[in-house]
């Protein structure tokens, strides 16, 4: 079964950004994090949603020691094409939701929700923190799709509101 | 890699930041960080300018360059400090504030303000520190009271050393890359010549003695401290008895001294030329970076903060092995008793100086 978390020693992390929408942006974003040998576990971006003044948002799903996530998102916050980069907690209240297609055979645990798609593929639904302990337990599913997380709840006062 | 300059509106920064670009140092994506010295410069916009011309210069091969003027938001894998206070460069004004001591009062905060700011971001991922500041001694010793020491180097000794490798090739008409030489100690009026070093590609050992003995024309290592503190009185004597045409004859009278001497005492009328010494450095700096980018092992000779390697404490310019950090002090078992005798006595004086300057 293909391990659905993070296939590294080091924690998952997760980078809020507000990326500026134009032809690049993701290129150089995604070059600070290969260029340290670290893997985007997931990225999850919208330009459906931007703000205003052309930024959307996006996540970013990795796996690293508190110092390198740290370091990461300093980087990211001075790239020309990066407005604001903010390194989120596992338990941040603004992540409210995260969503993948899966194959399992196993009853989600609960705080899961599954909306079956076919024979064997379903919509996944839950808190991030339920969705990351179903991926690490014994009963994790096969993954189709990329981890998806949406920030669904901006903080007043945060960077990341609009 | 990431590079951050800190003083990049400064000259020598700013020839290191252009020549970083124009060589290529650095990939389209990888980030130079140009970090401004002084929050109260009068100049506030000035990195935002050269920024844009710089990529209106280099736009085929461009790296993202980024703007601050604050120091918790240096992010780079190489910081280079180049900030702080230089001596003027008018030689009638040379016997004015010209001091190493007035240097260090007046670049102290500066380092420990950077140092201290970096070391409060990166305890986990220090980034290697390469201080051209002066006095380069103590930009090493307060940013290694910050970092681990294997990660700060001063660029003294490496250009310095470049220096010594050009003067002993120009007066045997070969080319730089034929020779390697190591030039020690404090950047300076300290600076200790490593003769033992010197290699000459082509020369076998019998050659290479009587090319030696022929350069130092009958010098011996013990004596240059006081050959060179009298050589330098009689060069700013008459530096400043002429403050017009004094730096050329001093390069004049300077050129007539052996290869050790000139290395020392050139930068002297050459600073006060007006030229500076900014390209030799800023070369210096980007070949040593250039390395650390490319993550060779090099030997290179650095200021580094000594703890009892060869008998020698404090932060003093000394051969290193380079890989990515320094990994240790070259053996001095190719050096002379002499030399080694002055590189210890070096880093005693150096020692007390930085007490003095840093009130530890």
């Amino acid at each position: 079964m293909t391990d659905l978390t993070c296939a590294s020693a080091f924690p998952q992390q997760i980078i809020a950004i507000e990326l500026q929408d134009r032809p690049g942006s993701v290129n150089s974003v995604a070059e600070v994090f290969s260029g340290r040998g670290l893997q985007i576990e997931a990225f999850h971006g919208t330009a459906g949603d931007l703000n205003a003044d052309g930024h959307a948002h996006a996540l970013i799903v990795f796996c690293a020691g508190a110092d390198r996530a740290s370091l990461v998102t300093r980087v990211l916050r001075r790239l020309s094409s990066v407005r604001s980069a903010e390194l989120l907690g596992a338990d941040d209240p603004r992540l409210i939701e995260s969503v993948l297609i899966a194959r399992s055979n196993g009853r989600p645990p609960a705080g899961i929700s599954v909306c079956a798609l076919g024979a064997q593929t379903a919509l996944a639904a839950g808190s991030p923190a339920a969705m990351h302990a179903w991926l690490a337990g014994d009963d994790a599913p096969q993954r189709l799709g990329a981890l998806r997380l949406d920030l669904l709840r901006d903080a007043p006062d945060g960077p990341l509101a609009n | 890699m990431d590079i951050s300059v800190i003083g990049a509106s400064g000259g020598c920064g700013r020839e290191v930041v252009t020549r970083l670009v124009s060589g290529g140092v650095l990939g389209r994506r990888e980030l130079l960080q140009l970090v401004g010295g002084n929050p109260q410069s009068s100049r506030p916009s000035y990195l935002h300018g050269l920024r844009a011309d710089l990529q209106d210069a280099y736009a085929e091969n461009i790296p993202e360059i980024d703007v601050t003027d604050d120091a918790d938001e240096i992010v780079g894998d190489i910081v280079v400090m180049a900030a702080g206070a230089t001596f003027p460069t008018d030689s009638a004004k040379a016997g004015g504030l010209q001091s190493r001591d007035d240097l260090a009062r007046a670049n102290h905060a500066l380092f420990e303000h950077f140092a201290a700011a970096v070391a409060r971001n990166r305890k986990g991922n220090p980034p290697v520190v390469i201080v051209l500041s002066n006095p380069v001694e103590l930009g090493v010793h307060v940013f290694c009271r910050h970092l681990p020491r294997e990660y700060v180097l001063g660029m003294g000794a490496f250009s310095d050393s470049q220096r010594f490798r050009w003067e002993i090739a120009s007066q045997l008409g070969v080319v730089r890359q034929r020779v390697h030489a190591s030039m020690a100690g404090e950047h300076g009026l300290g600076m200790v010549p490593l003769w033992s070093t010197v290699r000459i590609h082509g020369l076998q050992p019998d050659e290479l003695a009587a090319t030696i003995a022929r350069l130092r024309d009958g010098t011996v290592s013990a004596d240059f401290p006081a050959r060179l503190a009298a050589e330098h009185a009689a060069l700013m004597a008459q530096m400043m008895a002429d403050p017009i045409d004094g730096p050329v004859r001093a390069l004049a009278r300077v050129a007539r001294l052996p290869p050790d001497l000139r290395v020392a005492l050139k930068p002297f009328p050459v600073h006060y030329s007006q030229a500076k010494t900014i390209s030799a450095t800023a070369t210096a700096t980007v070949e040593l970076v250039t390395a650390l980018c490319e993550g060779r092992a090099v030997e290179i000779c650095a200021q580094y903060q000594h703890r009892g390697e060869l008998g020698i404490h404090g932060p003093i310019g000394n051969r290193l092995i380079l890989e990515g950090a320094v990994r240790r002090v070259v053996p001095g078992d190719d050096l002379s008793d002499e030399e080694l005798a002055l590189l210890q006595a070096c880093g005693v004086r150096c020692r007390s100086k930085i007490r003095e300057w840093s009130h530890d």
